[in-house]
């Protein structure tokens, strides 16, 4: 892996400055700038974890069925036509016919039908398993799902299931009618697990079990449950008034292997090919802990996949919106960072070498330039001790040129321990500190004429000097090196000390002003831009980590390096 | 948009004369060398090859055609009249592309079909699947999408892959199987016979499996990187 920036969701916290980098907590904290959306009304970015997502289709992965949310809860989430996964290795299994009678002239008859004959049975293309192994055979190539149901139906976890499911059903219905609302309202953020009225309902009846009145302890009044009068019924609802469940299935009964017990652990001391054993991989999928043995494991409908659609947290407007055919990519509402901060790369210039294809091209470039050659001598990251320029590449995704600037965020050392403040951050970092533009974004016909012609003189110059370090004199490393299109190349440089240990990793952050297109509309959100600016201008800011690579000790500088 | 790689390209990739007269630079002002008119080797006319390095070739190895594909002399073309390229396709040295397992019967068939700005890696074997049905063996034609980089030594039996499909190095992708648009596979990948992947799913293992999904701008990452890649595939001269 090569250097990299990773860009700060806030995820609705209340500060807004990320964790210093050495700690654990702040990969948790930075995101690749692909994988984050921007809410607009918010003027805020968004993350995959504090994203509110609910679901808009359901399909099968194998079939690309699309499966109507209603039937896919009496489908178990599963596919309900013809996709089983394999039980030993996860493949999809695919269905196959018996071999046709042999024909009297030794031929095998041509003239079947078009399906194959039966029975059917359902095949491993990777590990070679068939269902005919352990007993299951189908009348027809078709429905195998449907043909399979009386044997999904009758399995005691299923029974069982349907028995407690009977059982609270009631219970679960009355009080997510009578609290759901209540916990909604009261939590906002919640309504990412809402999708799913399963979950909501545990969530709805742990939260009235969590609020009952427990005699000697303080009642508990959220003040939107005793706004109404939910909260007396939600208590009745909750008074124990359930009776017992009582298991129908007696796990010791039910025979060898069902759950543990002694007959398994009989099994296990008889044990002689340890592949008889199912792996904890092949039994995780059951709902049930049943038998260890690789011979009563059953091949199991494919689980669905959904396409989500996403919101902001706070103001809940769609971030994401997929369109609704489940194989389009493409999408009704698509508001992703990257259409609104700027891109940024990292490179350490001594590392960028040209890749050669072949031993023809590599002898062309050392004839024209030997030192661009990677000739295996450059240690393949950062030695400590020495100072090393890096460049980083901003892409402005905007209409409007923007005015950047750039600053590395300081480690508080009162935040860390008097032990942590012996190991200062054994790097410097120096950035540009004024600000700089980067020109509009244009569409891409617009560059296609000048895309191979070549910078013009100042940049060229520019450019020349920043990055030609055994060049004329002292060359220019930290400032604007080269301005081209809607991206400017920043240079910086990175002094690394002699004791240095760990990655050279800091926070930046990103400050950003342009023009807004319409004032009007943040106006009336009440989205005040920075009243110093005139109010066409606004700013942004964000915050990043940059990694440029693990510190190689100076003794042994090739032996660590993986880059 | 999709155009016909042309008999005469074919041919001159199939050719391995040293009297190969070299394809006119004017064709393609992207080929040119910067070298040629910047001594100094730090120094690339793009900001997006100063970013990432340029890959450069050999200009006598590649032959590159009027559309801006680049094929290799050292790749096998076996019929190259079944063999469609979109435009702006690599082919590395070294891949395989059986373009004469073609369907049997009268007629001209298109075996192999490529979209843009794909690349296929040094090693890459494409075969059409194959199967016997109804008693009858025949191979099936193999259509590929635009942008789809299969990486090196990576062995593709696909009926379908789709737009903007990453397939990892060493993968091997089983007969007949579909792959929907924006799939990244994993290096090392098994992906055995008839499996279909969904969109914006990221495979990997062996049996290949679901391991997460991509991101919804999958697409135009995608599409940059190949682009991009295309650009930074630069033609070396001697001088």
């Amino acid at each position: 892996m090569g250097p990299s920036v990773q860009y700060h969701c806030p995820c609705l916290s209340t500060s807004p400055v990320p964790p210093p980098p050495h700690l654990p907590s702040s990969s948790h904290h930075f995101h690749p700038l692909h994988n984050l959306f921007f809410c607009e009304e918010c003027d805020a970015v968004r993350c995959n974890r504090c994203v509110a997502v609910e679901v808009s289709t359901y399909y099968c992965p194998n079939c690309l069925f699309e499966v109507p949310s209603a039937s896919v809860r009496a489908e178990k989430n599963r596919c309900a036509r013809n996709c089983f996964s394999c039980p030993i290795c996860r493949n999809t299994l695919s269905v196959v016919s018996s071999d046709p009678p042999e024909t009297p002239d030794g031929r095998s008859s041509t003239t079947v039908n078009a399906s194959g004959e039966p029975p059917f049975f359902l095949y491993c293309n990777h590990c070679r398993w068939d269902s005919a192994e352990i007993g299951i055979t189908f009348e027809k190539p078709t429905g195998l799902a449907a043909q399979l149901q009386k044997y999904e139906d009758s399995a005691p976890d299923a029974l069982e299931f349907d028995r407690l499911k009977d059982h609270f059903e009631p219970f679960l219905r009355a009080s997510s009618l009578s609290s759901s609302i209540a916990v909604h309202a009261a939590h906002p953020g919640s309504a990412a697990h809402s999708h799913h009225l399963h979950s909501a309902s545990i969530t709805a009846a742990a939260s009235a079990a969590l609020a009952r009145d427990i005699p000697g302890v303080g009642k508990y009044t959220p003040i939107s449950r005793t706004a109404s009068g939910r909260a007396h019924r939600d208590r009745t609802a909750n008074k124990d008034e359930m009776p017992e469940y009582k298991s129908r299935v007696d796990i010791a009964s039910v025979g060898i292997g069902a759950g543990g017990g002694e007959s398994e652990v009989d099994y296990m001391r008889k044990l002689r090919d340890v592949q008889t054993v199912g792996s904890l991989e092949q039994r995780w999928g059951n709902s049930w802990a049943g038998s260890l043995q690789v011979k009563d494991l059953r091949p199991l409908r494919i689980p669905l996949h959904s396409k989500r659609s996403k919101r902001c947290p706070a103001c809940t407007h769609i971030l994401i919106k997929p369109e609704q055919k489940a194989q389009s990519v493409r999408y009704k509402i698509k508001l992703v960072a990257a259409n609104y901060l700027p891109a940024i790369n990292v490179v350490l210039p001594h590392l960028q070498k040209p890749i050669v294809t072949s031993d023809a091209a590599r002898r062309t470039l050392m004839k024209i330039s030997p030192q661009s050659i990677d000739d295996g001598t450059t240690p393949p990251g950062l030695v400590a001790g020495k100072t090393y320029p890096f460049h980083l590449a901003l892409t402005n995704p905007l209409y409007d040129p923007i005015q950047v600037r750039l600053s590395v965020q300081r480690v508080h050392v009162t935040t860390s321990g008097p032990s942590e403040k012996a190991r200062r951050p054994p790097f410097a970092i120096s950035l540009p500190t004024s600000p700089f533009p980067i020109a509009a974004f244009a569409e891409a016909w617009e560059y296609e004429d000048d895309e191979d012609m070549l910078v013009d003189d100042d940049d060229y110059e520019a450019g020349m000097k920043g990055r030609d370090k055994d060049g004329r004199g002292k060359a220019k490393t930290v400032g604007v090196l080269e301005r081209r299109a809607n991206v400017t190349l920043v240079g910086g440089e990175v002094i690394i000390g002699k004791e240095a240990r760990g990655n050279v990793k800091f926070n930046m952050l990103v400050t950003y002003t342009y023009r807004s297109d319409d004032p009007t509309p943040s106006e009336v959100d009440g989205d005040v831009p920075k009243s110093s600016k005139p109010p066409e201008v606004k700013t942004f800011a964000f915050y990043t980590v940059v990694d440029l690579g693990p510190i190689l000790p100076r003794e042994e500088p090739r032996i660590e390096g993986d880059v | 948009m999709v155009v016909d790689f042309g008999e005469e390209g074919m041919k001159d990739a199939a050719r391995t004369g040293s009297d190969y007269a070299p394809i006119s630079a004017n064709k393609n002002p992207k080929g040119r060398s910067p070298f040629l008119d910047i001594p100094h080797p730090c120094h690339y006319p793009l900001l997006s090859a100063i970013m990432d390095p340029p890959i450069y070739y050999s200009r006598s190895e590649y032959i590159e055609t009027d559309t801006g594909n680049k094929v290799s002399r050292r790749a096998t073309i076996a019929g190259p009249q079944n063999i469609v390229l979109g435009g702006k396709t690599i082919i590395s040295s070294g891949a395989i592309i059986r373009g004469d397992l073609r369907r049997t019967g009268p007629g001209h068939t298109v075996v192999i079909q490529l979209g843009r700005y794909c690349l296929l890696g040094e090693g890459c074997i494409m075969r059409p699947p194959y199967k016997t049905f109804r008693g009858a063996f025949n191979y099936y034609p193999m259509k590929i999408g635009d942008h789809v980089h299969i990486g090196a030594g990576s062995v593709i039996e696909a009926a379908t892959i789709g737009n903007h499909v990453e397939i990892g190095k060493n993968c091997i992708i089983g007969k007949f199987t579909i792959i929907k648009d924006c799939v990244k596979i994993a290096d090392n990948t098994v992906i055995p016979p008839n499996t279909v992947i969904p969109t914006l799913a990221y495979f990997g293992g062996s049996p290949g499996h679901f391991i997460e999904d991509l991101p919804e701008s999958t697409q135009e990452m995608v599409e940059a990187q190949s682009k991009q890649y295309y650009t930074r595939f630069q033609a070396l001269d001697r001088q």
